[in-house]
């Protein structure tokens, strides 16, 4: 009979105490790999791939004139737009950054920025769910608990996967975050910026808490003994023990009372804007959390506009939502690169940077600017991805991926890969089948790893 | 990386598991001819193969050009190779002419750069292996299906298995005994009497035992005291609040489609109160899997309270996620919808995981993509739609008669005030030629009413249906005008539906507003609310207001035709009731308009997608409309809480050009040519008259809608005190009528199609129609679907059949594995070569036979379980039994388990004596943290106003979230199995989520207001009630002392009057194991 580590989870025998039987959680790799942990700096909405990492001057001459776009939105009435905000190169490989990112250009040579992506759907929940789940609906785990399912969490008292948020998730909400069928210890744990970070971790009358752990410790150890040292109780007194451990641990992880004033700065916590900040604190802890040992973090920005559809969802007011974007995020992301860089981080940890789609190169309304999935821009750093690569194009007016086309599988199998994790075996059996988060698709991008 | 030591065996483990792969994949390995396994050769072939074969080499070699006279598009073709031979040889990569030229040793291949290394080894190594090749779309060679089919397990015929012999009374045991006895172990003891009690009430009901229940077993000494405890638990009606829950997972209940706007799934929640009255009914198991595959179809529903219970159980089928999107723009929404409702159908009745045939011949058993097809067809030939329940509507006595009265005192009201009419015409008309003259004939009449007179007869460019255009035409323009609009209607219009008769074939009618049928001419709706005396005076045709706005109405076409670009309905309406274009069934679709008119006009649809998709039209009341209320920012108002909405239809046309039909000129017939005022006159009085009496003509109706639209009559209810006393009387009884019950269902309307293989899953990629049927691995005389209909009424007797190998079994494993932990089958939804073996195959199918022989009864089953001594035994494992079998798959012992979710809350409610016990209704909003009414994701009570969290509502996008953190599944996919872990969230909440503390508040608010406690006594009363059992005197000893230490702290005097002290207590009760696990 074939047991899965599920399986064993569920009926582990006598003999493993639970710290053993938790370590059954540790996957390994499947070859030696690049990158141990990832941060994955989400940007729900759709950015304006010729409005940030991809100049399309072509656009500036078309502007205003009818447009011929063979899209989903397609009409008499559409006009090319070219970008309101000038380019400059920066770095070694002269990589073309938007004015709106002034940060992000400091870093250019760390960044693999990767101008060919191309997603299946040009709606948000969709395109969101394809992009974390490889699936265009819900019920199948995420990046983020794949991983986890394949290497395990190294620090044993936090969850490896944790979604740093503002109490609001974009579109296809938790779906996009799921642990699908893997084993829910995959899913991913919300830490939001503002109030209280985590569900239940603020003790309740922390002062009787003692007595009551002592009260509860006693009871259970006779009725552990009176189910015969049942694995499932002995089990549970134990994550009984680590959560009451949690409740100290997570908010010290958390706690940014010995970050120096100068890293505060560095990640935009002095900002008056209070996204900016929330948006910064929430970078900060992403490192702290991987330094910590948590495999994979998840950032989504804060909602600006309170619409349902991501925040950089600029189908209107392009220059005012994408400026206002920019400044909240701009800023933390480069800290969190440099952070992690002076601290010797960079090199273990996968830094992505990507929305589910890209913007149209023409516009309805003169103002704005639709979605996108046939080409746009996306970018990692660190972590073993080949730092100063600028990687595929668009036609010149940034309609379709044309050259080195990458797909969301193609995405999914080299980061993968670069956690030494093969994405054809990472399976999971479920409904019947061996599931993998690509699916039957995926190729890793060789060019892409450093 | 944790303990390092441990790794290895780590190793070790997923070593033996390829081992066990590989081993498995050989044993399909001996049944194919070519090398590697079917399943494994496919995916290597279509993973890496195909695509270096699609993208280097068919260009010059496939379908479009044959270079070299050769195709390297299949293996036949391969193998008799071009004008150079051969391109290869099975098993010998160096003697193949392929493998040759792509490594460049002799031609080369293909033009251009030469191919990577890793294509070049992919391309050897397939050519090694025995160039595999999908032969025909078949995973396999032929007879692999035929030999599963023969083989594994479960499609064979369910067995007639005696017990066997042995010393146990139950047979249940005898079975386990043989196998257990056979490993050389045993049973544990017997549980304790209180272990037990505590364990049946949960397995039955969900909840600690009622205390008083508890007792009586307790005392009761005599033999058959544990079975008439039993008996008491199935009586309770929380067993069908337990039992239903667990088929909910099954079905992937909710109660939103999820998605981004999370619109309602119509009445779901009457869905789940179903499953309660039917499994506290013990309704046959297969009248229950009946009504769910057909329930809309079945000869004899069964009636419950006068709704059809039997339509109301194929709400199962939408229970799954949709997108609100235009299926015309993307199609995967209709066809993961579908894929969905097949995934479920046939993992919920038949453990058969089909939706893995959706691209390609299931790889592992025996369900080829025709199969999926095959549902798809059966599926989409039948209607997602809202379904009305009633039987009949009944409008009180007397409602019939009060209609009568107020339209006759209507009638006469008017006339009073039409008695002056042709005199103020006249002097209105003699106004547009000499004011003097106008003036004289003025005299003496309401100068109001000449001058309403003279604004519409002063109307610019007068339609010449417009009754007054008569005093500016001739009888020769009315007759030429007449007989072009008669032409103009004849040639550029075909009906499509005339409902001035009834309701046409092909179209519906539903809803308690058109059950009476169509509305006579001069018909009327009586106002229900505002000044107005009627909301409308109808022509002949279906109108849903005729009793009360507040009742439903859906009128549906048929499937339109495409041969014509436009469809017109004559329609009226408002108060948000929708005309609405269904594409290929995405019913929460963007495309559709309110009816928001007060009189009949024609409103065009077109009909451009009907030429590749199943379109048909809708008309809703708001009640019948899926996407109502709609999102916020498309309709404003819409969460009024009203249910008042109405539509009437007339008649439907086809047409090319963009043009309306027109309106008749017969209404005029008799005043035309030399009209006079009075003749004017007498034809108002004639409308009015004929209509009070009852019997008005559609010429009446026209003249006097013409009347109320322009004010010459006033729709008011104060025009007479008896008018006015008789409009209240008609509002008083509307006010007492019930409201439909309106649920989101299945409806057949359409003759049955069957649909085309979308080769690939691909819906842009359509190949042959699958003709309909149901699976291929059913006996012969279960596969056949009639041509007339979708075929649901057939697959729901086939499912529902003795005969299926697979119903019976299916369910009574459900069964087993809710009472035992785990089932005999362990994978509940996998009866498949992929899922788990039977651990005790003999004792499923003699279970299976003894379900169907005992009439399918639920409750019988969980009886004969419950009262098994395997049941009964204690939940300490020997350590030999342990290491020999440690997935107690022999039960060597009852299994320790966690409460689930519910059962959590359940009893934490329980417990605390917030419980409350009502049962069925609309659901209670979970607590969030922080509500998105945007998402429809609103608020509730912390403490879910004390219902069981069967009544907790589940919305998609964010479900319940304490219920979640135990494991409460995902409603996405059918989940007959649950996760059961265990985290840190769930330790966390026990410590010190709100809910939790609050109900240890709750429980302490109780204990505290008994003032003649003891401490001893108290604290023994909470042992009682929170885990079943008396404390003992150690333990009264300890909880006594930290009652007074907690009273330390809090600085509380009177012990026994502190709540806070008795929470304290309560909260760390809470925290125990024993408190959490059953045993």
């Amino acid at each position: 009979m074939k047991i899965s580590r599920r399986e064993l989870l569920r009926t582990a025998s006598t003999g493993f105490g639970y710290l053993a039987f938790e370590s059954m959680l540790a996957g390994a790799p499947h070859f030696a790999p690049k990158a141990k942990n990832v941060i994955f700096c989400f940007m729900p909405g759709g950015v304006g791939h010729m409005d940030s990492f991809d100049p399309k001057p072509k656009l500036a001459e078309l502007d205003g004139k009818a447009a011929v776009l063979e899209s989903y939105v397609a009409g008499p009435k559409r006009k090319w737009l070219k970008s309101p905000w000038a380019f400059k190169q920066f770095g070694q490989a002269g990589l073309p950054v938007s004015e709106i990112f002034p940060h992000i250009a400091s870093v250019a040579d760390e960044l693999t920025v990767i101008r060919s992506m191309k997603s299946e759907f040009p709606l948000h929940a969709r395109a969101n769910i394809f992009l974390h789940t490889g699936r265009n609906f819900g019920g199948f785990p995420s990046l983020g608990s794949w991983v986890n399912y394949g290497l395990g969490s190294s620090n044993k008292n936090l969850p490896g996967y944790l979604l740093l948020n503002h109490g609001d998730n974009p579109p296809g909400g938790l779906e996009n975050f799921s642990n699908g069928f893997l084993p829910a210890t995959h899913q991913a744990m919300g830490v939001r910026a503002a109030g209280v970070p985590v569900d239940n971790i603020v003790p309740a009358g922390a002062d009787l808490q003692g007595a009551k752990m002592a009260a509860v410790r006693e009871q259970d150890q006779q009725f552990l003994a009176a189910t015969a040292g049942a694995d499932a109780v002995e089990a549970a007194i134990a994550n009984f023990e680590m959560a009451y451990r949690m409740q100290s641990l997570a908010p010290d992880v958390l706690n940014l009372d010995r970050e120096s004033e100068a890293t505060k700065k560095l990640y935009g916590l002095d900002a008056a804007n209070p996204h900016k900040k929330a948006y910064g604190l929430q970078c900060l802890r992403a490192r702290r959390l991987v330094e910590a040992g948590v495999r994979f973090v998840e950032i989504t920005p804060p909602n600006l506009y309170g619409g349902n559809n991501g925040t950089w969802d600029q189908h209107d007011k392009l220059r005012e939502g994408h400026e206002t974007n920019a400044m909240v995020t701009d800023q933390a992301v480069t800290a969190l690169i440099k952070d992690l860089k002076s601290r010797g981080l960079l090199k273990d940890t996968l830094v992505i940077w990507a929305g589910e789609f890209g913007r149209t190169p023409d516009t309805g309304n003169g103002d704005g600017r639709d979605h996108h999935p046939f080409g746009f821009t996306i970018w990692m750093a660190g972590g073993g991805a080949k730092a100063g690569l600028i990687y595929g194009a668009t036609d010149e007016i940034g309609n379709h991926a044309v050259e080195n086309v990458m797909t969301v599988h193609d995405l999914h199998a080299t980061v993968l890969h670069l956690l030494g994790l093969d994405h054809a075996k990472l399976t999971y059996r479920f409904g019947g089948r061996d599931v993998t988060l690509p699916d039957v698709h995926g190729q890793v991008v060789r060019a892409l790893i450093g | 990386m944790g303990n390092r030591e441990d790794v290895p065996y780590v190793g070790r483990l997923i070593e033996s598991e390829v081992t066990m792969r590989i081993l498995a994949a050989l044993a399909i390995a001996s049944l194919l001819p070519a090398a590697l396994p079917a399943a494994e050769g496919d995916e290597f072939f279509e993973r890496k193969v195909r695509p270096v074969l699609a993208g280097r080499c068919q260009s010059c070699h496939g379908a479009e050009k044959q270079f070299a006279a050769l195709r390297l598009d299949g293996r036949e073709s391969i193998l008799k190779g071009g004008l150079n031979g051969p391109a290869a040889v099975p098993g010998q990569p160096e003697a193949s002419l392929l493998i040759r030229a792509v490594k460049h040793l002799g031609p080369k291949m293909p033009m251009g750069e030469k191919l990577p290394e890793a294509e070049i080894a992919v391309l050897e190594e397939w050519v090694r292996s025995g160039l595999f090749w999908p032969a025909g779309g078949k995973p396999a060679a032929a007879g692999f299906y035929e030999k599963l089919l023969k083989e594994h397990w479960s499609y064979q015929p369910v067995r007639r298995v005696e017990p066997p012999a042995g010393k146990a009374a139950h047979p249940v045991d005898r079975f386990l005994d043989l196998k257990r006895g056979a490993a050389g172990l045993s049973m544990a003891a017997p549980a304790e009497r209180r272990v037990l009690a505590r364990r049946a009430a949960y397995v039955v009901t969900g909840l600690p035992p009622d205390p008083a229940l508890l007792e009586r077993f307790l005392n009761d000494r005599g033999p058959r005291a544990y079975e008439s405890y039993v008996d008491s638990l199935l009586a309770s009606p929380r067993y069908g609040e337990r039992w239903a829950r667990h088929w909910m997972d099954v079905v992937r209940y909710a109660e939103t489609y999820g998605y981004e706007w999370n619109y309602e799934i119509q009445g779901a929640w009457r869905y789940r109160d179903y499953l309660i009255r039917a499994f506290n009914l013990d309704v046959p198991y297969n009248q229950f899997v009946r009504e769910h595959v057909a329930g809309d179809l079945l000869g004899k529903p069964r009636i419950v309270d006068g709704r059809n219970e039997s339509v109301l159980a194929t709400a199962f089928y939408r229970m799954g996620e949709m997108g609100h999107d235009n299926c015309n723009q993307f199609r995967e929404i209709r066809t993961d919808v579908v894929d969905n409702q097949i995934d479920t159908l046939t993992k919920a009745f038949q453990g058969a995981t089909v939706s893995c045939a959706r691209c390609h011949d299931h790889k592992i058993d025996p369900i080829p993509t025709e199969d999926y097809y095959a549902l798809y067809g059966i599926l989409n030939s039948s209607r997602p739609v809202a379904r009305t329940l009633e039987t009949g509507a009944t409008a009180p006595a007397g409602l019939a008669e009060m209609k009568t009265a107020i339209r006759q005192e209507l009638a006469s009201a008017w006339l009073a005030g039409t008695a002056q009419l042709g005199a103020e015409l006249k002097a209105a008309l003699a106004e547009q030629k000499d004011a003097a003259e106008a003036a004289g004939l003025a005299r003496g009449l309401d100068p109001l009413r000449v001058q309403l007179w003279s604004k519409l007869l002063g109307r610019e460019k007068l339609d010449l249906a417009d009754p007054l255009a008569v005093f500016a035409h001739s009888a020769e323009e009315y007759g030429k005008e007449g007989a072009a609009r008669e032409r103009f209607n004849r040639e550029k219009f075909v009906t499509a539906a005339d409902f001035t008769q009834g309701v046409p074939a092909g179209w519906s009618a539903e809803g308690l507003g058109l059950q009476a049928g169509p509305a006579r001419t001069g018909d009327f709706a009586v106002a229900t609310e505002g000044r107005g005396a009627v909301e409308g005076i109808f022509q002949a045709g279906l109108f849903t207001n005729l009793v009360t706005d507040r009742w439903n109405g859906s009128v549906r076409s048929p499937l339109l035709a495409s041969n014509k670009k436009f469809v017109s309905l004559q329609v009226m309406g408002g108060k948000f009731a929708a005309r609405r274009v269904i594409v290929d069934h995405c019913v929460i679709g963007e495309d559709y308009d309110l009816i928001d008119t007060p009189r009949l006009r024609w409103e065009k649809v077109s009909t451009k997608d009907a030429a590749k998709f199943p379109v048909y039209l809708e008309l809703n009341t708001r009640t019948d409309n899926p996407r109502f209320p709609d999102r916020p920012g498309r309709l404003k108002k819409n969460l009024d809480g009203s249910s008042r909405s109405h539509f009437g239809v007339t008649r439907v046309v086809y047409h090319d050009e963009d043009v309306a039909p027109k309106e008749s000129l017969g209404h005029l017939e008799a005043l035309v040519g030399t009209p006079t005022p009075e003749q004017f006159q007498r034809m108002v009085e004639r409308a009015i008259r004929a209509w009070g009496a009852g019997t008005a003509t559609a010429a009446d109706v026209t003249w006097l809608n013409w009347l109320l639209e322009n004010g010459v009559v006033v729709n008011s209810r104060n025009l007479t005190p008896a008018l006015r006393g008789l409009t209240d009387r008609y509002r008083a009884a509307e006010a007492g009528l019930a409201e439909p019950t309106v649920v989101a269902g299945m409806g057949d309307f359409d003759p049955g199609a069957d649909h085309p293989i979308f080769l690939a899953g691909s819906a842009v990629n359509p190949g042959p129609a699958a003709p309909r049927h149901f699976l291929t691995l059913m006996p012969a005389k279960l596969k056949a679907v009639g041509p007339q209909g979708s075929g649901r009424r057939e697959l729901a007797e086939a499912m529902a059949s003795e005969e299926n190998p697979l119903t019976a079994r299916v369910m009574v494993n459900r069964i087993w594995h809710h009472v035992f932990g785990r089932g005999i089958v362990a994978s509940t939804d996998d009866f498949g070569r992929n899922g788990a073996a039977p651990s005790h195959p003999e004792l499923l199918d003699y279970l299976a036979t003894e379900f169907v022989r005992e009439g399918w009864s639920t409750k019988a089953m969980v009886r004969r379980l419950v009262t098994s001594a395997a049941f009964r035994q204690g939940s300490s494992a020997e350590a030999a039994a342990r290491a020999k079998d440690p997935g107690n798959a022999l039960l060597h012992h009852y299994p320790v388990r966690r409460l689930e979710a519910e059962a959590v809350r359940d009893t934490l409610l329980a417990v605390s004596g917030r419980l409350d016990e009502t049962l069925y209704g609309p659901s209670v909003q979970p607590h969030r943290g922080e509500p998105q009414e945007h998402r429809r994701l609103f608020q509730g009570p912390l403490d879910g106003n004390g219902r069981r969290s069967i009544y907790v509502k589940i919305t998609r996008m964010e479900g319940p979230r304490f219920l979640e953190i135990f494991d409460f599944p995902s409603p996405l996919q059918t989940r007959g199995n649950r996760d059961v872990t265990n985290v840190p969230p769930q330790a966390l909440a026990m410590l010190n989520d709100p809910f939790v503390m609050d109900q240890a508040a709750v429980w302490a608010k109780g204990l505290t207001a008994r003032k003649d406690d003891a401490v001893d006594a108290r604290i023994g009363r909470m042992f009682l009630g929170g885990l079943g059992r008396p404390a003992t005197e150690a333990e009264l000893r300890n909880w006594g002392a930290l009652a007074l230490d907690f009273a330390k702290r809090h600085g509380a005097k009177d012990v026994l009057g502190s709540e806070r002290v008795w929470a304290d207590l309560a909260h760390t009760l809470f925290n125990l194991k024993e408190f959490l696990y059953l045993r």
